[in-house]
């Protein structure tokens, strides 16, 4: 059974190329543009997804806001997490760890490095 | 400064009467009355002087404040018609680059989506036309085997009938080849596609972001246009005074857009390295 993914940004084209790359690979995507929806559609669909991707800078829920959220919640409080932003700084990353996400990868992203990482993450 | 000036000569010349007096009462000699007027005089004349270089020095200033303050007005108002027409600019190109991006990344991912549909679909074909090669196959060897049971001018027709859907069989094959090889080139096409628009994907994030920038550029150029337009608004300043005032309200007003673009910031780029992005697991 294909495995889901709930892909979290604010720019559509980015969210579009995201999809696709994962979509290739054989799995299901669910797409939401901020912190807020995303927390909707992963609350709404918490027994089907198996990862989130999340962007740092979104409007109404940042995604280090969203994965302290999901942490707090017992059905995400294992679920791998990883963030997809521009931000690079270590100061960033730290805070990101700190609150609980499973990787971090920067963009630009390489679909195939991001394919890589996702099937290390969930096979 | 006039009446200063007047003030300052009324008490220079009482000055010198009293000191006069004074000589002509202690010396009772007109001569040293006489140097003292003189003295007077020079003191008098120095005193105009100077009163007359700190009025002119005073108006001086007070024109070029007048006319400093006045520049900032017509430089606020040029700066904000300036920005105006940059904003305009700026936002007509992210306009088209959006759209450009919006309409490249949906295409590329149709044509992929297309060509992974249609080669799907001729996997599927190819997998019927061998099925229907494979069950007129079975059907012949059945005809074959009741061919026995036949009388002789039975069996010459169903060997002529036999012959003919041989034939057809053989051209079905070929098909059914043609189509298998059609199949696997387009699965390698669609393969191709894939990953050429995997290699696009990375090169139009670039573009994402360079209109993410562009926003944050209008943002900026929006706050400037504002402070531009209160410096063009402004009438010249009378004095020092009003024109420290009105600095300090632009520079306030200039901190007070500072403050909300950096809430405003909803995704900003920082990308040191243009390169693909790095990956870390926790």
């Amino acid at each position: 059974m294909a495995k889901t993914i709930l892909a979290i940004d604010d720019s559509t084209s980015i969210r579009q190329m995201v999809a696709f790359t994962l979509k290739s690979a054989g799995y299901v995507v669910i797409e939401a543009a901020d912190g807020q929806e995303g927390l909707a559609k992963a609350t709404a669909n918490a027994n089907a997804i198996n990862l989130v991707l999340t962007d740092q800078n979104m409007p109404v829920m940042d995604g280090l806001t969203l994965i302290k959220t999901l942490r707090g919640m017992p059905q995400f409080a294992s679920m791998p997490i990883l963030m997809l932003t521009t931000e690079s700084s270590d100061v960033m990353k730290q805070q990101g760890r700190a609150a609980g996400a499973t990787g971090w990868l920067v963009k630009p992203f390489d679909p195939h490095k991001l394919l890589e990482v996702v099937k290390k993450v969930i096979g | 400064m006039r009446n200063y000036s007047r003030s300052a000569m009324i008490i220079s010349v009482l000055g010198s009467i009293f000191l006069a007096g004074d000589a002509i009462l202690y010396f009772h000699d007109m001569s040293f009355l006489l140097g003292d007027m003189f003295l007077l005089v020079v003191v008098i004349l120095s005193v105009l002087y100077l009163l007359k270089q700190a009025e002119d020095t005073h108006t001086s200033a007070n024109s070029s404040l007048q006319e400093s303050s006045a520049f900032h007005s017509q430089l606020g108002t040029e700066i904000a018609v300036q920005l105006s027409s940059a904003h305009t600019e700026l936002g007509n190109t992210q306009a088209i680059l959006s759209d450009a991006i919006g309409k490249l990344v949906s295409n590329f991912i149709l044509i992929s989506d297309g060509v992974r549909d249609l080669s799907g679909k001729t996997n599927e074909f190819s997998r019927q036309v061998h099925e229907v090669v494979g069950n007129v196959g079975q059907s012949l060897k059945k005809a074959e085997q009741t061919l026995d049971d036949l009388d002789a001018e039975g069996k010459a027709a169903v060997l002529e009938s036999n012959t003919q859907v041989r034939a057809v069989v053989e051209e079905l094959t070929a098909f059914n080849n043609a189509v298998t090889q059609n199949a696997v080139d387009l699965n390698l096409m669609s393969s191709n596609v894939e990953q050429n628009v995997l290699v696009v994907i990375s090169t139009l994030q670039f573009q994402d972001m360079s209109s993410q920038l562009i926003e944050h550029a209008r943002l900026r150029m929006t706050a400037l246009q504002e402070v531009a337009n209160e410096m063009g608004k402004s009438k010249p300043s009378k004095d020092q005074k009003e024109y420290l005032e009105k600095i300090a309200a632009y520079n306030q007003l200039l901190d007070k857009h500072v403050v909300s673009l950096d809430k405003q910031k909803a995704n900003p780029v920082k990308q040191k390295d243009f390169g693909s992005g790095d990956v870390e697991l926790f």
